[in-house]
């Protein structure tokens, strides 16, 4: 059976203005956007009334609860740190509020000796915080 | 005077493909971006000139239950009031918070919070508040 083909329509003019509102919604999206990699574990950073925005830059070391951490999502040791992070720059370590404090300063340090720059550890604003 | 409009050339590729495309495009960034800004605290390097944990610096230990001053207890929320008077005679002073092996990150940062909010320019963390 053969059907006849529809008529070709001329390309819709009212189109346009869809697609340019799209095009600047996306662009929205990916320069305000991040995307940043799966987290390896939940955390619950700690507060604080010097919060500040930090911009995303180098590598993320993430401290759990019971105090073990990961490098970028590969778990390691806060002593082995020293030479994976050597020379980075912009480290943010997410740490959770209740990981053991020695730990996240043994992570501190390393970065330190490793002559890691810009090491800011992520927290949320306090309550009543500006 | 009247100029021809061109004619218009048959379209190569029809549009809809493209809005295909670009809503594709969207829903991804949409979906796979986070758009909440991170914040976080300047941990940097000790402070050099007086020295880590050594001459000058006022000591703050965090113990597991408590805390002292250059070894007078504090209670949990009198930290401030504690280094204010200190700092008030000497701006420069540093101070350091050393946090035992169990204190919580969250008493380290409170700590740190208040030194700042006592008026404390450099504050320095160490780990092992060994007595």
């Amino acid at each position: 059976m053969i059907l006849p083909r529809p008529a070709r329509r001329p390309p819709d003019e009212h189109v346009i203005p869809l697609i340019n509102v799209v095009f600047l919604l996306l662009i929205f999206f990916m320069l305000v956007g991040r995307i940043e990699p799966p987290a390896p574990v939940a955390v619950e950073p700690p507060a604080s009334a010097r919060a500040r925005a930090v911009a995303p830059a180098g590598p993320v070391v993430a401290v759990a609860a019971d105090g073990r951490a990961w490098l970028d999502g590969a778990p390691i040791e806060p002593a082995a740190l020293a030479e994976r992070a050597a020379g980075a720059r912009g480290v943010l370590v997410r740490a959770d509020g209740r990981a053991p404090a020695g730990r996240v300063i043994a992570v501190l340090r390393a970065l330190e000796a490793a002559g890691a720059r810009d090491v800011r550890l992520l927290a949320r604003p306090a309550e009543g915080a500006p | 005077m009247r100029l021809e409009r061109p004619a218009r050339s048959g379209r190569l590729i029809g549009l809809t493909p493209l809005v295909d495309v670009v809503f594709i495009l969207l829903v991804f960034f949409m979906l796979a971006s986070t758009l909440d800004g991170r914040q976080g605290l300047a941990v940097g390097a000790a402070p050099q000139g007086r020295g880590e944990g050594g001459e000058g610096a006022v000591l703050v230990r965090l113990h597991e239950r408590g805390m002292d001053v250059a070894g007078r207890p504090v209670p949990p929320d009198g930290l401030r009031a504690a280094l204010a008077p200190r700092l008030a005679a000497d701006p420069d002073l540093p101070v350091l918070i050393r946090a035992g092996e169990a204190v919580a990150l969250d008493r380290l940062v409170a700590a740190m919070d208040a030194a700042a909010a006592a008026g404390a320019r450099s504050i320095a963390v160490a780990g092992g508040a060994g007595r």
